[in-house]
């Protein structure tokens, strides 16, 4: 059965490291890696959506997290999911630190400037994880 | 509860404060060590949880003077970009190198590896600051204040 990577960005509303995530997660899945990626709503994993769960489980799961909490990662392993990789917005700012992340419904152009770095990382991951064995659509 | 810190919790989250150290109300803490005349500064468990996952710490160079009051240290976090205040007048001499690397050690170790700086006073005792339990009563009005925001 062939399967994409699952992304689950965090779903801090309000927040705007967690908008970052959401607005890499748009990029990945509608313009850099449409065919190969789909995104699971983190919201949907929390409330016990069967259908999201099962997404998660047996995929394998890229998740970004807009903090230490970790909502995403924790998430994603409570519903029977594996973690092949988790990115954290805290981590791609201290590596891009003129990327500032500022905003909460719209990015300021270091917010997207920095969703932009972690897309493009992703998309790199999804062809990795891809490349070692995983099928897709 | 550890006999080693006080401890309150407002909404859902825990604040710890620990005992023998001294504080101002910006939250930030003193360790004064009579054998070298120093004391160790960092940020309160309030403060950092306030304040959210620490970005970058811009230590100030050992031998700066600082006024009371005057910037110590710059440090960015996820929320804010928050400027720490010196508790008291004195010299740096020495600072926490290891934040340059890991600078979440201010959120996981506040009171132990995350400290920030250790000044010479020029005077001791330093006037203004707080015992463990009067910086409680403050913390707790403080928190009960942003959770009410």
């Amino acid at each position: 059965m062939s399967k994409r990577v699952i992304i689950v960005p965090c779903s801090g509303i309000g927040k705007t490291y967690g908008t970052v995530t959401r607005e890499a997660a748009y990029q990945v899945a509608e313009e850099l890696r449409p065919e190969t990626t789909a995104i699971v709503p983190l919201s949907l994993l929390v409330l016990g959506d069967e259908g999201a769960r099962a997404a998660v489980q047996g995929a394998q799961v890229i998740t970004m997290d807009g903090c230490s909490l970790a909502c995403a990662t924790l998430n994603v392993r409570q519903a029977g999911g594996a973690v092949a990789k988790d990115f954290t917005v805290l981590d791609a700012f201290r590596r891009n630190k003129a990327l500032k992340p500022r905003g909460i419904s719209e990015l300021n152009e270091g917010g997207q400037a920095l969703a932009r770095v972690l897309a493009d990382e992703i998309a790199q991951t999804t062809d990795e994880l891809i490349a070692g064995g995983v099928d897709h659509a | 509860m550890s006999s080693e810190f006080l401890e309150t919790t407002v909404d859902k989250f825990i604040f710890r404060v620990k005992v023998g150290y001294l504080y101002n109300e910006a939250g930030v803490w003193v360790a004064y060590d009579p054998a070298h005349g120093t004391a160790r500064v960092g940020l309160t468990d309030f403060r950092q949880q306030a304040s959210g996952d620490v970005a970058f710490v811009d230590l100030p160079a050992v031998g700066t003077q600082v006024a009371a009051g005057g910037d110590l240290v710059n440090i960015e976090t996820i929320k804010v970009d928050l400027t720490v205040p010196a508790p008291f007048g004195g010299e740096v001499v020495a600072v926490n190198k290891g934040l340059d690397e890991t600078p979440e050690l201010i959120n996981q170790a506040p009171y132990g590896d995350g400290w920030l700086v250790e000044l010479k006073p020029e005077q001791w005792p330093a006037e203004g600051l707080l015992d463990a339990p009067a910086y409680l009563a403050v913390m707790q009005a403080q928190a009960e204040a942003e959770a009410a925001q």
